[in-house]
Protein backbone atom coordinates (compact mmCIF):
# COMPACT_ATOMS: atom_id res chain seq x y z
CA UNK A 1 0.00 0.00 0.00
CA UNK A 2 3.00 2.25 -0.39
CA UNK A 3 2.26 3.72 -3.77
CA UNK A 4 -0.19 6.60 -3.99
CA UNK A 5 -3.07 5.53 -6.22
CA UNK A 6 -5.16 7.98 -8.16
CA UNK A 7 -8.89 8.03 -7.36
CA UNK A 8 -11.19 6.61 -9.99
CA UNK A 9 -11.37 8.77 -13.12
CA UNK A 10 -15.17 9.05 -13.00
CA UNK A 11 -15.12 11.37 -9.98
CA UNK A 12 -13.46 14.11 -12.05
CA UNK A 13 -15.32 16.74 -14.02
CA UNK A 14 -14.43 16.51 -17.70
CA UNK A 15 -11.61 18.88 -18.61
CA UNK A 16 -9.67 19.29 -21.85
CA UNK A 17 -6.28 19.05 -20.08
CA UNK A 18 -7.28 15.77 -18.41
CA UNK A 19 -8.39 14.48 -21.81
CA UNK A 20 -5.06 15.54 -23.36
CA UNK A 21 -3.14 13.80 -20.57
CA UNK A 22 -4.97 10.56 -21.40
CA UNK A 23 -4.51 11.15 -25.15
CA UNK A 24 -0.76 11.61 -24.60
CA UNK A 25 -0.59 8.13 -23.08
CA UNK A 26 -2.85 6.56 -25.70
CA UNK A 27 -0.89 8.05 -28.64
CA UNK A 28 2.38 7.03 -26.96
CA UNK A 29 1.07 3.50 -26.45
CA UNK A 30 -0.15 3.34 -30.06
CA UNK A 31 3.28 4.37 -31.32
CA UNK A 32 4.82 1.63 -29.16
CA UNK A 33 3.13 -0.80 -31.55
CA UNK A 34 3.88 1.42 -34.56
CA UNK A 35 7.56 0.83 -33.79
CA UNK A 36 6.95 -2.86 -34.45
CA UNK A 37 5.59 -1.85 -37.87
CA UNK A 38 8.76 0.16 -38.55
CA UNK A 39 10.80 -2.88 -37.47
CA UNK A 40 8.79 -5.15 -39.82
CA UNK A 41 9.28 -2.60 -42.63
CA UNK A 42 13.08 -2.68 -42.21
CA UNK A 43 13.03 -6.47 -41.88
CA UNK A 44 10.97 -6.79 -45.10
CA UNK A 45 13.40 -4.48 -46.91
CA UNK A 46 16.36 -6.61 -45.78
CA UNK A 47 14.59 -9.85 -46.83
CA UNK A 48 14.15 -8.68 -50.43
CA UNK A 49 11.78 -7.20 -52.98
CA UNK A 50 9.13 -9.93 -52.67
CA UNK A 51 8.76 -9.43 -48.92
CA UNK A 52 8.71 -5.65 -49.29
CA UNK A 53 5.95 -5.89 -51.93
CA UNK A 54 3.74 -7.87 -49.52
CA UNK A 55 4.35 -5.20 -46.84
CA UNK A 56 3.63 -2.45 -49.36
CA UNK A 57 0.40 -4.08 -50.60
CA UNK A 58 -0.84 -4.58 -47.02
CA UNK A 59 -0.19 -0.90 -46.22
CA UNK A 60 -2.00 0.21 -49.39
CA UNK A 61 -5.30 -1.36 -48.27
CA UNK A 62 -7.76 0.99 -46.61
CA UNK A 63 -6.96 -0.54 -43.23
CA UNK A 64 -3.26 0.04 -43.95
CA UNK A 65 -3.94 3.65 -44.94
CA UNK A 66 -6.06 4.15 -41.83
CA UNK A 67 -3.22 2.83 -39.65
CA UNK A 68 -0.66 5.05 -41.43
CA UNK A 69 -2.79 8.20 -41.04
CA UNK A 70 -3.44 7.21 -37.42
CA UNK A 71 0.29 6.86 -36.77
CA UNK A 72 1.05 10.31 -38.22
CA UNK A 73 -1.73 11.83 -36.11
CA UNK A 74 -0.42 10.06 -33.00
CA UNK A 75 3.08 11.33 -33.82
CA UNK A 76 1.98 14.96 -34.29
CA UNK A 77 -0.31 14.88 -31.25
CA UNK A 78 2.29 13.26 -28.99
CA UNK A 79 4.98 15.65 -30.25
CA UNK A 80 2.90 18.75 -29.48
CA UNK A 81 1.90 17.25 -26.12
CA UNK A 82 5.58 16.60 -25.43
CA UNK A 83 6.51 20.20 -26.26
CA UNK A 84 3.80 21.24 -23.76
CA UNK A 85 5.51 19.09 -21.13
CA UNK A 86 8.91 20.62 -21.93
CA UNK A 87 7.38 24.09 -21.41
CA UNK A 88 6.07 22.90 -18.02
CA UNK A 89 9.48 21.38 -17.15
CA UNK A 90 10.86 24.91 -17.49
CA UNK A 91 8.32 26.05 -14.88
CA UNK A 92 6.38 28.09 -17.43
CA UNK A 93 2.73 28.06 -18.46
CA UNK A 94 1.18 26.88 -15.20
CA UNK A 95 -1.66 29.40 -14.96
CA UNK A 96 -5.07 27.91 -15.73
CA UNK A 97 -5.65 29.90 -18.92
CA UNK A 98 -2.32 28.84 -20.43
CA UNK A 99 -2.93 25.20 -19.41
CA UNK A 100 -6.30 25.18 -21.22
CA UNK A 101 -4.85 27.08 -24.19
CA UNK A 102 -1.92 24.64 -24.59
CA UNK A 103 -4.24 21.64 -24.24
CA UNK A 104 -6.58 22.92 -26.96
CA UNK A 105 -3.63 23.98 -29.12
CA UNK A 106 -2.06 20.50 -29.00
CA UNK A 107 -5.40 18.86 -29.85
CA UNK A 108 -6.23 21.19 -32.75
CA UNK A 109 -2.58 21.49 -33.86
CA UNK A 110 -2.20 17.71 -34.09
CA UNK A 111 -5.31 17.40 -36.27
CA UNK A 112 -4.30 20.34 -38.51
CA UNK A 113 -0.73 19.03 -39.01
CA UNK A 114 -2.09 15.56 -39.90
CA UNK A 115 -4.50 17.04 -42.46
CA UNK A 116 -1.75 19.30 -43.90
CA UNK A 117 0.64 16.35 -44.17
CA UNK A 118 -1.78 14.07 -46.03
CA UNK A 119 -3.26 16.82 -48.22
CA UNK A 120 0.24 17.77 -49.37
CA UNK A 121 0.99 14.07 -49.81
CA UNK A 122 -2.00 13.74 -52.17
CA UNK A 123 -1.06 16.97 -54.01
CA UNK A 124 2.55 15.81 -54.57
CA UNK A 125 2.09 12.06 -54.95
CA UNK A 126 -1.53 11.62 -56.05
CA UNK A 127 -4.15 9.43 -54.41
CA UNK A 128 -2.83 6.09 -55.69
CA UNK B 1 0.25 -4.55 -3.13
CA UNK B 2 3.55 -5.32 -1.54
CA UNK B 3 5.99 -3.38 0.54
CA UNK B 4 8.90 -1.98 -1.43
CA UNK B 5 7.00 -2.25 -4.69
CA UNK B 6 8.82 -0.81 -7.69
CA UNK B 7 11.72 0.05 -5.41
CA UNK B 8 14.28 -0.90 -8.06
CA UNK B 9 13.11 2.06 -10.09
CA UNK B 10 13.27 4.66 -7.34
CA UNK B 11 17.08 4.69 -7.54
CA UNK B 12 16.87 5.42 -11.25
CA UNK B 13 14.07 7.99 -11.13
CA UNK B 14 16.29 11.00 -11.84
CA UNK B 15 18.06 9.22 -14.69
CA UNK B 16 14.66 8.13 -16.06
CA UNK B 17 13.45 11.75 -15.98
CA UNK B 18 16.56 13.09 -17.73
CA UNK B 19 16.77 10.38 -20.41
CA UNK B 20 13.04 10.76 -21.06
CA UNK B 21 13.52 14.50 -21.74
CA UNK B 22 16.70 14.16 -23.81
CA UNK B 23 15.18 11.46 -26.04
CA UNK B 24 11.96 13.52 -26.26
CA UNK B 25 13.79 16.57 -27.61
CA UNK B 26 15.92 14.50 -30.02
CA UNK B 27 12.73 12.75 -31.21
CA UNK B 28 11.50 16.03 -32.74
CA UNK B 29 14.11 16.27 -35.56
CA UNK B 30 14.08 12.46 -35.92
CA UNK B 31 10.28 12.54 -36.36
CA UNK B 32 10.71 15.04 -39.19
CA UNK B 33 13.11 12.55 -40.82
CA UNK B 34 10.51 9.77 -40.31
CA UNK B 35 7.78 11.96 -41.84
CA UNK B 36 10.09 12.60 -44.81
CA UNK B 37 10.33 8.80 -45.25
CA UNK B 38 6.55 8.28 -44.89
CA UNK B 39 5.99 11.07 -47.43
CA UNK B 40 8.40 9.71 -50.06
CA UNK B 41 8.70 5.92 -49.71
CA UNK B 42 5.18 4.88 -50.89
CA UNK B 43 5.83 6.13 -54.44
CA UNK B 44 9.37 4.68 -54.64
CA UNK B 45 10.33 1.30 -56.10
CA UNK B 46 12.09 -1.33 -53.98
CA UNK B 47 15.44 -0.65 -55.67
CA UNK B 48 15.15 3.11 -55.14
CA UNK B 49 14.35 2.57 -51.46
CA UNK B 50 17.41 0.31 -51.06
CA UNK B 51 19.55 2.98 -52.79
CA UNK B 52 18.19 5.60 -50.38
CA UNK B 53 18.87 3.45 -47.29
CA UNK B 54 22.42 2.77 -48.51
CA UNK B 55 23.30 6.46 -48.25
CA UNK B 56 25.49 6.70 -45.11
CA UNK B 57 23.56 9.69 -43.73
CA UNK B 58 20.22 7.86 -44.08
CA UNK B 59 21.71 4.70 -42.52
CA UNK B 60 23.05 6.63 -39.53
CA UNK B 61 19.85 8.66 -39.09
CA UNK B 62 17.71 5.49 -39.24
CA UNK B 63 19.84 3.69 -36.62
CA UNK B 64 19.75 6.81 -34.43
CA UNK B 65 15.96 7.06 -34.93
CA UNK B 66 15.47 3.41 -33.89
CA UNK B 67 17.67 3.83 -30.80
CA UNK B 68 16.14 7.12 -29.68
CA UNK B 69 12.51 6.12 -30.32
CA UNK B 70 13.03 2.73 -28.64
CA UNK B 71 14.57 4.19 -25.47
CA UNK B 72 11.83 6.83 -25.27
CA UNK B 73 9.00 4.31 -25.77
CA UNK B 74 10.58 1.90 -23.26
CA UNK B 75 10.72 4.64 -20.60
CA UNK B 76 7.17 5.78 -21.41
CA UNK B 77 5.76 2.25 -21.17
CA UNK B 78 7.70 1.73 -17.92
CA UNK B 79 5.90 4.74 -16.43
CA UNK B 80 2.54 3.36 -17.57
CA UNK B 81 3.40 -0.04 -16.02
CA UNK B 82 4.43 1.66 -12.75
CA UNK B 83 1.11 3.52 -12.69
CA UNK B 84 -1.25 0.67 -13.50
CA UNK B 85 0.41 -2.66 -12.59
CA UNK B 86 0.37 -2.92 -8.81
CA UNK B 87 0.94 -6.63 -8.32
CA UNK B 88 4.67 -7.22 -7.77
CA UNK B 89 4.90 -10.37 -9.90
CA UNK B 90 2.89 -8.88 -12.78
CA UNK B 91 4.97 -5.73 -12.49
CA UNK B 92 8.17 -7.70 -12.97
CA UNK B 93 6.72 -9.67 -15.91
CA UNK B 94 5.41 -6.50 -17.60
CA UNK B 95 8.74 -4.70 -17.10
CA UNK B 96 10.64 -7.70 -18.47
CA UNK B 97 8.34 -7.85 -21.53
CA UNK B 98 8.79 -4.11 -22.06
CA UNK B 99 12.58 -4.46 -22.03
CA UNK B 100 12.32 -7.49 -24.31
CA UNK B 101 10.20 -5.64 -26.91
CA UNK B 102 12.56 -2.63 -26.89
CA UNK B 103 15.59 -4.93 -27.22
CA UNK B 104 14.05 -6.89 -30.11
CA UNK B 105 13.15 -3.66 -31.95
CA UNK B 106 16.65 -2.21 -31.44
CA UNK B 107 18.64 -5.36 -32.29
CA UNK B 108 16.33 -6.52 -35.12
CA UNK B 109 16.08 -3.11 -36.78
CA UNK B 110 19.80 -2.38 -36.53
CA UNK B 111 20.55 -5.83 -37.99
CA UNK B 112 18.14 -5.13 -40.90
CA UNK B 113 19.66 -1.69 -41.53
CA UNK B 114 23.17 -3.18 -41.66
CA UNK B 115 21.99 -5.98 -44.01
CA UNK B 116 20.37 -3.37 -46.29
CA UNK B 117 23.54 -1.23 -46.22
CA UNK B 118 25.69 -4.21 -47.26
CA UNK B 119 23.37 -5.28 -50.12
CA UNK B 120 24.74 -5.19 -53.69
Amino acid sequence: MNNPISPHLSIYKFKINMMMSIAHRITGGAMYFAMLLLFIFLLALSFGGGFYNVFSILLSTWIGNFILVGITWALFHHMLGGIRHIIWDNVKGFDLNTIDLLASASLIGGIILTILFWVSYIIFNGLF
Amino acid sequence: MNKGLNSWNHKHATRHFIVQRITAILNIPLSIFLLYLIFNLPTMTYNNIIDLFQKPLVTILTIFLILNFSFHMKLGMQTVIEDYVHDKKNFKIASLLNNLVASIVIIGSTYSIVVIFLMD
